[in-house]
This record gives structure tokens, C-alpha cells and sequence, in this order.
């Protein structure tokens, strides 16, 4: 179940979205939400719809995958769809005592479902398809592009955090099986006794998270790490024709949406 | 009575990139009564085996009985097979979370809802089989504890529960030396006098070789041997070709018999090693 979680977890793979450059996939998804944003009837999310699921495709990642990261999201999504469909004024299509739903409700809610779904989609895709290794490097350089100081700590940061995820969630799996093995019952109860059953499993994580970061902090000092200063890659990154191939493609797509948007 | 597993699998994340079967078909039965070890390299499927006992892995293949009742029938209550299988994970220290060492094993029994009473005595007994004076811990908290005392309180936190059968991961792993005899000292008095059968996962062929009559031996999820002690070490080529070693009194016989010595192999212990060589030595005197 805790399994479930896709976020920081990458899929190996040799396509051509596993093989662009990490910064390209990272300003490619910022224009991609832009393009996403900027999209705003159904012609505009019919092109954004066929470029998100021709993405998926080109990246030869499962779609249980993607439907996996999603998952995760549904009370979010039904109540987004739930609040524009239900709360929004408009021309009436249904009623049923003071319950309705108005026609520009439901386009709303739509809407917005889908914006939310395609934007978990893209970051998923971008996660799925970049190692964590990579995807720092790429944020690193962004944003040293943009001037951010501290930009490698950020990105150090980052890179742990990624890195702890999976680590933290097989903690959590191995804790609950240990009090469990000791008659503890995670998922029955009422809220408060729930709560209560979490103290068994809290604990000891935040205990060995702690434990964690400690042993980290003195193997990296070990190691002589001192933050980012004068600090050379192994790894220099390195911009091919496939990215920029892939610019033009998200270019493109920019480019439609705005002109949909705007002149259509 | 007995844990019956049969054509037992499981594979953990099925149907994605990440999928691996980490059990395989295994046939296993452990009766009452008996003390087993369980043997194979990192990664060959211990820990994944040992969950099957208690139910907190499911088999993705095969059917596990415990007492003849089957763990994934409809309307079994794991509560109830895990009363009787008490699982003890590899550094259970983890697990401790209470602020004082008597709530902490008090856990257990509160949960297989036992009132005040019974839960008092049933820790007093728990701490009294692991040597944990009751008066002077009861009310400190486990987090100042040693390495081997944390220990010792994890371990009463799972014999509270006085399961039938008592399996354990590793239960030496990272201790020192008088930490981990006293951890055996107490499995073993565990076995003789509360009459508790008992699995042990250990990576060390000189405490199974002392401790288990029977040992199971599993290399990349499948069933190697499941024989006697002394049988399963005699395969000690077959060991060595999986990653295993053979405990250090076998191995020092098989050097001699290496040399030329005609002493037996089959050694376990170093009492036995003792008298072998002492026959074969006293014998070789009287030939001269
Ligand atoms: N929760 C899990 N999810 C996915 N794979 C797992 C999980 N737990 C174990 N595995 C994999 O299953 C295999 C068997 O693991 P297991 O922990 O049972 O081995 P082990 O014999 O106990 O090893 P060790 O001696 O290191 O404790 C390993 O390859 C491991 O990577
Ligand atoms: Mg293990």
C-alpha cells in the first residue's frame, strides 16, 4: 500500500524522454504547465490531451505508473470536480431540491480535474524518467541560472530528501509489521483510536530518521563535503539534438495553446 | 500441532519493473516442540519466509496453515495467529516507542485486549525470561537502555504475548559478544523450560551449530536442505558453493582430515571437537 507511492521513484529506461538532458525536462515542464494554463476551452485541452498522452507513450513508462501516482490524489480531484460542479452559477441542467448543476459548472469541473491530473501526470513522467542523481543536477543548474544563491544546498537538499523516500517508506513498512507482529491494528477504529495507533509507529520513525540524519551528516563531513564552493562535476551535463528537438516540440505546443487561447 | 506451509511463494511488487520473487514453492512444516534454524545467504528470502508464519505477508502462491487454520481464509483473525506465532525482527530495539521499559512490553497484551491484572503479571514474566529485574526497569524509559538491554526489553515485548511458537531475525545481529550469549542463554531457556518451539535466522554457523537440532537452508528463495543439523553441514561443498560457511569446529576437522588425520568431520561443537581429536590422538598413541 505505502508501496503505492511513485513520487522520487524512477523507472529505468533507454527512450527518448529517458535520454534528454535533465534541465531540458525541467524548463520543458514549466512550459508545459504554462501551455496548460493557458488552455482554456475544449479545442485547447483536446492539443494538450494528445501531447500528455503521447508523452506517456514516447516514455515507455507503465501506466499503472502514472495511474499509481494519481491515485493517491482522489479526494482532491472529487472535491475539485464537486465544488465547480456543484457551486458554480450559471445555466441550470440538473436540479434536484436545492442541489444543481449548472452547464458551466460542469465545464469547470472538468476542467480542472483534468488540469490537475495532467499536471501530476507530467511530474510524474518527469520523476519517473530522470534518476534523482540527475534531476538535482538539472535543478541545480536551473537555478543557478536564475541566480538563486545557495543553489547547490537547495539542490543537495533535494537530492537527500529524494534519496530518503524510499528509505523512509520500507522504515514505516518494517515498523508497522513489528508492532502489528505485537497485535497492533493499523486500519480498523475510530479516528481518535487511529490517531492512537500511530504513536507506535511515529516514534520510532522520527527516532531513526534522526538516528539517520546524524550518521549522514558525520559520513558526508567524513568525506570532506563543504557545501558547494569551487566544487567540480564528474558528471558534466551535456545539451544534445534531442533537446533541442524536444524545446521546439514544447515550444510548439506553447505556441498553439496561446494562439487557441487567444486568436481562436 | 504445527505451521504447515505448502508450495509456498511470494512476490513483492507484482506486475511492475520492480517485481521480484523472492520465495520459491517452498514445503515447510514446523511441528511443536522442535528448535529450528534457518540459514541462506543475504538476500536469499529469510526475512520474507519468516513473515509467512505469523501472516504479515500473504503467500502470493501456496497455503500456509497455522494449527491447521489457513491465514488467508475469510473470518481468520490474524490477532489470533499472531497471539500464537510471536515474531521478533532483526534489531527490534526499533520498534520500541513508550516511555517506560513496563508500558512498552505491556503493548502486546494490551492489544490482544487483556485487562490490568493479567497484562502486570504477564510482563513480570516476560522480563523475568530475559533477566530484566523488574523493581529496577519497570519505570525507566528504554531509550537510556544498552544496545543488548533495548534488546532484551524488545524481546519480552513479544514473549508477553506467550506465543506457542517464538520465530527470530537475526536476534544477535550488531551485539556484542556477551550481549548475544546472553540473547541465546535465554532462546535456549525459552526452548527447555517454557517448552516454546523456536525458529532462529542467524547468519552464525556456531550458534546454529550449538543451538537447532534442524536446520533449513534456502539460496535465492528456494529450499536447499531441511534436515538435521549435522546432516546439512556435512554438505559442506554444496554450502560453501551458496555462499555459506560451516561452523568453525567442522571446519577446523575438515582441515585435519585435509592433512590426514582420520578424524570424523561431522563435528559440530568444540566439546565434540574435543573428544575427536582426543581419540584420535590417544588412539594413534596406543598404535605406537
Ligand atoms: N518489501 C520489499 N519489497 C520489495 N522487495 C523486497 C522487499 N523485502 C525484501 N525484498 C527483496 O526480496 C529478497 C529477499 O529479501 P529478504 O529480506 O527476505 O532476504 P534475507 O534472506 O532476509 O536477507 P538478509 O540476510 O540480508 O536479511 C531480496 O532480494 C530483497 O531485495
Ligand atoms: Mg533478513
Amino acid at each position: 500500500m505505502l508501496k503505492d507511492i511513485t513520487i522520487g521513484q524512477y523507472v529505468p529506461g533507454i527512450s527518448f524522454i529517458h535520454r534528454l538532458d535533465p534541465r531540458t525536462k525541467i524548463v520543458a515542464v514549466f512550459l508545459y504547465m504554462a501551455a496548460l494554463f493557458a488552455s482554456g476551452d475544449s479545442t485547447g485541452y483536446l492539443v494538450v490531451t494528445v501531447f500528455t498522452i503521447s508523452m506517456v507513450f514516447l516514455s515507455k513508462v507503465p501506466w499503472l505508473m502514472i495511474i499509481k501516482g494519481i491515485r493517491p490524489l482522489w479526494i482532491i480531484l472529487v472535491l475539485t470536480m464537486g465544488l465547480h460542479l456543484f457551486l458554480t452559477q450559471g445555466d441550470i441542467i440538473w436540479q434536484m431540491g436545492f442541489v444543481k448543476i449548472t452547464q458551466q459548472g460542469l465545464r469547470q469541473g472538468v476542467f480542472m480535474t483534468l488540469r490537475l491530473v495532467y499536471l501530476v501526470t507530467i511530474t510524474s513522467l518527469l520523476t519517473l524518467t530522470t534518476t534523482p542523481i540527475a534531476l538535482t543536477d538539472g535543478i541545480e543548474s536551473v537555478l543557478k541560472a536564475l541566480f538563486v544563491p545557495v543553489a547547490h544546498e537547495l539542490a543537495m537538499m533535494m537530492t537527500i530528501a529524494l534519496r530518503f523516500i524510499p528509505t523512509l517508506i520500507e522504515e514505516t513498512e518494517k515498523i508497522m509489521k513489528a508492532q502489528m507482529a505485537r497485535g497492533a491494528d493499523f486500519d480498523s477504529g475510530g479516528i481518535v483510536s487511529r490517531a492512537k495507533s500511530l504513536i507506535p509507529l511515529l516514534v520510532p520513525l522520527f527516532l531513526s530518521s534522526f538516528r539517520r540524519a546524524d550518521e549522514l551528516a558525520m559520513a558526508m563531513e567524513a568525506r570532506c563535503y563543504r557545501g558547494g564552493e569551487n566544487r567540480t562535476r564528474m558528471k558534466q551535463l551535456q545539451m544534445t539534438g534531442l533537446d533541442y528537438m524536444a524545446f521546439i516540440i514544447v515550444f510548439v505546443l506553447l505556441i498553439v495553446c496561446i494562439i487557441i487561447r487567444f486568436w481562436m | 500441532m504445527s505451521i504447515v506451509l505448502t508450495g509456498v511463494s511470494h512476490t513483492y511488487s507484482p506486475n511492475s519493473p520492480y517485481e521480484m520473487k523472492a520465495i520459491k514453492n517452498i514445503d515447510l512444516e514446523i511441528t511443536e516442540g522442535e528448535i529450528i534454524g534457518l540459514i541462506g545467504h543475504t538476500g536469499s528470502g529469510k526475512s520474507t519466509l519468516i513473515q509467512h508464519f505469523n501472516g504479515l505477508l500473504k503467500p502470493t502462491e501456496g497455503r500456509v496453515l497455522v494449527d491447521g487454520v489457513d491465514i488467508v481464509k475469510k473470518g481468520v483473525k490474524l490477532k489470533d495467529i499472531r497471539k500464537k506465532v510471536g515474531l521478533v525482527f532483526q534489531y527490534p530495539e526499533h520498534q520500541l516507542f513508550e516511555e517506560t521499559v513496563y508500558k512498552d512490553i505491556a503493548f502486546g497484551p494490551k492489544n490482544i485486549g487483556l485487562d490490568q491484572e493479567k497484562t502486570k503479571s504477564r510482563v513480570r514474566k516476560a522480563m523475568k525470561m530475559v533477566d530484566l529485574d523488574y523493581a529496577k526497569y519497570r519505570d525507566i524509559s528504554p531509550f537510556t537502555l544498552s544496545g543488548g538491554e533495548k534488546r532484551r526489553v524488545a524481546l519480552a515485548g513479544v514473549l508477553a504475548m506467550q506465543p506457542k511458537y517464538l520465530v527470530l531475525d537475526e536476534p544477535t545481529a550488531g551485539l556484542d559478544p556477551r550481549g548475544r550469549d546472553e540473547i541465546l542463554r535465554h532462546v535456549t531457556e525459552l526452548h527447555r523450560r517454557e517448552n516454546m518451539t523456536i525458529v532462529i535466522v542467524s547468519h552464525s554457523m556456531d550458534d546454529i551449530a550449538r543451538l537447532v537440532d534442524r536446520l533449513i537452508v534456502i539460496n535465492q528463495g528456494e529450499l536447499v536442505y531441511n534436515d538435521r543439523t549435522r546432516e546439512c553441514f556435512a554438505q559442506y561443498e554444496e554450502l560453501k558453493r551458496i555462499g555459506l560457511d560451516v561452523p568453525t569446529m567442522t571446519a577446523l576437522m575438515l582441515r585435519l582430515a585435509e592433512k590426514g588425520w582420520p578424524v570424523r568431520t561431522d563435528i559440530l561443537t568444540i566439546k565434540e571437537a574435543k573428544e575427536e581429536i582426543l581419540r584420535v590422538v590417544r588412539g594413534g598413541a596406543a598404535d605406537a
